[in-house]
């Protein structure tokens, strides 16, 4: 396919935002089934030890309680597949297994009754007696455990030693939380010893898995939907305890269990971002070409036993590190620090959003150490190849999006003096950075059915997969839409359901590449069918007509995305460049940023509307990041002492800069996938953070290493620093 | 029994004295539209309309909600014809995974109501009074763009 598509690339408008503002769109807690009863959780107060009894005697006395499920009474529930990538959960034991508690917060017991309301009095009636073991909520008091993978290339120490110009910092990011806007919910119900969920997952196929493991039931008599889901950056891939203990409790009861966190349950047991501390080393030649990259990163992890499993899981902040620039020797070292937190997972762009916190960082360093232009420094050691492999990139424009952005932004008016331009009170400063993203893709399957309608043909297309607002309802209608030369008006598409064809977990930016050129071989297939009924070959086709030629009231073809094959020749990865500026108020620790301009090259672009509206959104994510966002725990009571979104700050309406987002137009990445699309969702996040502390650098002359940049930070580091 | 007028029509309700408005909207009459984000006054996915007014309906009861008028997201179109808020929301992008959308147009809505002089209503002004709705997926710059259409 090529951008001459009338339709592909070009703005559409969403197809599922007139029910998402009549407030029609269903998410999993809006299910409402006769005779519904209400779920309500008991957390653990300690961070550590054992459950030694659970007292429901008050808590059964109260009014609506139809059954209080622990650890003695839960019943047997199947092994859970992890490990072999069909399903994941969070703790490789079910829910209420044992009396061993991990983290603060972890689930003790379940109350189910009539209503919310009771459900929740009942909770709180329900007395828990403990023996608390020690703890450890903080990375920097624990102990480290080297992985054993260490990518490396050449000799990263010997150049180190040599170089005449290095650079040797610590960079360093807290934990931080997805925290969706829908809190995770789960509504379970049998049918004839069948199990149907709702659930607001990102993965129907993974909780079918799981589900079907916890219940020794078949694949197909479980049945997991998910048509929306409010928001998610990747914290609703695990099945977590919450859904499989609705389904426990439902069974039991015989009625549908409906199974929502409260918000201070999301911060607490839903697993957030791992902190991470990095040091990175760099060696240099004079003139800014880089010898050597050391990443040295520490990132908690779940527990010791998360550990001895070899299956922890860390931030993989090396990833980025050592494809991005060409650099001769390059060494990653990983060591994770088991917390007694809920284990960590994804959010947004994980790796690459905190490892180029550090290294886009650590350059801009270097750039000042070398009198350098920061931009000249990053087209300097740009690499038209992955780095690490040596397979050049089969679609690559990086050096266009530092031109283009830079044009955009006005970067060569920057003066390169820090303190050199003021406003009132504020300094102003402009900072950049590479935003990079690997292109991913996994097999899919689609089914596009077109059905013969009063006036012509009506087309459904159909996937398992998810669209968290990404916009994959839009991108598939827009494919199919072209492929077919129909109005939009004339295509659905379905999605979110275990009984359509088998899509990936969205994840890793992949899910559009995976789907939408499995929609356009569906497509494909359909058009040659009904084709071979034309006439004569240059009749217009008309798919009624044709359709009725042939004799059929419907028609329907699955297209497929294959994996990737061992060995491929290319690399695919997106790539952007990101501009801003901010303005310091250094006497009241203030940083405001007020402009943002990113280019990016994301391969052939689906569709421009809901493609914008997520690079936006990205660039907002990475000022939450960078300027908001931290879950600090309490070191006493091991307790998050951001829990709520009082204390968790998103950013808001009034945070919001001028954003500016463009894409390179017409540059398919056609041996990706047969559209020639990539990703875009999380991309828009991982330049954000290191353009603006190395803007605020520029702005005043303080350099900043530790997110998030809040002002009592900026106010110390400015007392530490010599005064210019 | 509690009575409650939502959306023009009529309800009595035998209702647990503590629950919310926004559990009686969800749980009772079936108006899952109004979102429950955090259940604590501080996402604003709950906002509806108490006599024209916006409303952090998770924080008010609803027994204390009789005798007044309520609106919500469901009771904005007429028909098939969309709020000019509700259109606005579409044509800018004005949302993404859609779970704040209903509390953000309400919000909206009722925050052009309580100016003035609309057109007075600067960018800035706009966004420090959309500012209790948040928006994790970061639609913020198309429902600002939204508001400005529909304030115009």
């Amino acid at each position: 396919m090529s951008t001459t598509s009338p339709r592909i690339g070009r703005p559409a408008e969403r197809i599922e935002a007139r029910i998402k503002v009549t407030g029609q769109a269903r998410y999993a807690a809006d299910v409402v089934l006769p005779g519904l009863a209400h779920a309500a959780y008991v957390g653990s107060a300690i961070a550590c030890g054992r459950v030694l009894a659970v007292d429901t005697a008050r808590a059964e006395q109260a009014g609506g309680v139809l059954l209080i499920l622990t650890h003695d009474n839960r019943g047997p529930l199947g092994d859970l597949p992890n490990g072999d990538g069909t399903g994941l959960t969070p703790d490789p034991r079910p829910p209420l297994a044992d009396d061993r508690i991990d983290y603060r917060g972890q689930i003790v017991a379940m109350v189910v009754a009539e209503s919310p309301e009771q459900a929740a009095h009942a909770a709180s009636l329900v007395e828990v007696r403990y023996e608390p073991a020690p703890f450890v909520v903080d990375i920097d008091d624990g102990a480290g455990t080297r992985l054993s993978d260490v990518p490396r290339r050449g000799d990263c120490a010997a150049a180190l030693r040599a170089a005449p110009v290095t650079i040797d910092v610590l960079y360093s990011t807290p934990i931080q939380h997805p925290c969706p806007l829908e809190p995770h919910a789960t509504v379970a119900h049998w049918v004839d010893h069948d199990l149907v969920v709702y659930d607001s997952t990102q993965w129907v196929l993974g909780d079918q898995a799981v589900l079907a493991r916890a219940f020794g039931l078949s694949n197909e008599r479980v049945r997991v939907l998910a048509p929306f889901v409010g928001g998610s950056f990747g914290s609703k891939v695990f099945t977590a305890a919450h859904t499989l203990l609705a389904a426990v409790a439902a069974r039991r009861l015989e009625r549908p269990v409906k199974s929502v966190l409260r918000r201070s349950e999301v911060l607490t047991t839903v697993g957030p971002r791992a902190a991470t501390r990095q040091r990175i080393q760099l060696a240099a030649e004079r003139d800014g070409r880089l010898i050597a990259l050391r990443h040295h990163t520490r990132s908690h992890c779940a527990t010791e036993r998360d550990v001895a499993d070899r299956d922890p899981f860390y931030e993989p902040t090396s990833g980025i590190t050592r494809v991005l620039y060409a650099c001769p020797n390059y060494e990653a070292v990983h060591d994770v620090v088991p917390l007694h937190l809920a284990k960590p997972g994804w959010m947004r762009a994980p790796g690459e959003a905190t490892g180029l916190w550090a290294l886009e960082g650590a350059l801009d360093e270097l750039a000042c150490e070398s009198g350098l232009d920061p931009l000249a420094l990053r087209m300097r050691n740009h690499s038209s190849r992955d780095a690490h492999t040596g397979k050049p990139y089969a679609s690559e424009h990086l050096r266009e999006c530092y031109e283009r952005g830079a044009e955009r932004f006005g970067w060569s008016r920057r003066e390169p003096r820090p303190r050199s331009m003021r406003d009132g009170d504020a300094w102003i400063g402009w900072g950049m950075a590479t935003a990079a993203h690997p292109g991913n893709r996994d097999p899919a399957s689609v089914r596009v059915r077109l059905d013969r309608e009063r006036g012509g043909v009506h087309v459904t297309v159909a996937t398992a997969g998810i669209d968290l607002g990404t916009g994959l309802y839009t991108a598939l209608a827009v494919v199919v839409a072209d492929a077919l030369d129909l109005p939009g008006e004339r295509v659905t598409v379905e999605l979110g359901d275990t009984r359509l064809p088998p899509a990936p977990m969205t994840g890793g930016s992949n899910l559009t590449a995976s789907v939408a050129p499995a929609a356009l071989a569906a497509c494909t297939r359909l058009r040659r069918r009904l084709l071979a009924f034309r006439r004569a070959p240059d009749e217009s086709a008309d798919w009624a007509e044709l359709l009725d030629r042939a004799g059929l009231g419907d028609i329907e073809a699955i297209g497929t995305t294959d994996a990737r094959p061992p060995g491929e020749r290319h690399a695919h990865h997106s790539f952007g460049a990101q501009f801003v500026e901010v303005r310091v108020v250094p006497e009241l620790g203030r940083i405001r940023v007020t402009r943002v301009v990113g280019v990016f090259d994301v391969g052939q672009v689906v569709d421009a509307t809901t493609t914008r509206s997520q690079l936006l959104g990205g660039v907002l994510f990475g000022v939450g990041q960078a300027l908001l966002e931290q879950q600090v725990h309490d070191p006493v009571h091991a307790l998050p002492v951001h829990a709520d979104l009082a204390g968790y700050l998103l950013p808001c309406h009034a945070d919001v800069p001028d954003i500016d987002v463009e894409w390179l137009d017409a540059v398919p990445d056609v041996t990706f996938n047969a559209i020639g699309c990539r990703g875009a969702g999380e991309i828009g996040i991982t330049g954000v953070a290191p353009a603006i502390a190395s803007a605020v650098h520029h702005a005043i002359g303080v350099r900043l290493r530790d997110l998030p940049l809040t002002p009592d930070r900026l106010l110390a580091a400015l007392a530490e620093s010599p005064r210019e | 029994m509690v009575r409650l007028s939502v959306n023009g029509e009529r309800h009595e309700l035998d209702l647990d004295p503590r629950t919310t408005l926004l559990d009686a909207l969800r749980d009772h009459l079936g108006l899952t539209g109004t979102k429950k984000g955090c259940d604590h006054g501080q996402c604003g996915a709950c906002t509806v309309h108490v006599d024209g007014r916006r409303v952090l309906s998770c924080l008010a009861l609803a027994v204390a909600q009789q005798g007044r008028e309520i609106g919500t997201i469901e009771g904005l179109a007429r028909g098939d014809h969309l709020h000019p808020m509700q259109l606005a929301f579409i044509e800018c992008d004005a949302l993404q995974c859609g779970f704040c959308t209903p509390g953000q147009i309400m919000s909206a809505i009722a925050m052009l109501a309580e100016v003035e002089h609309r057109r007075q209503l600067d960018d800035v002004a706009i966004r420090e009074r959309m500012s209790g709705n948040l928006c994790r997926c970061g639609a913020y710059p198309n429902i600002l763009a939204a508001i400005r259409r529909v304030r115009t």
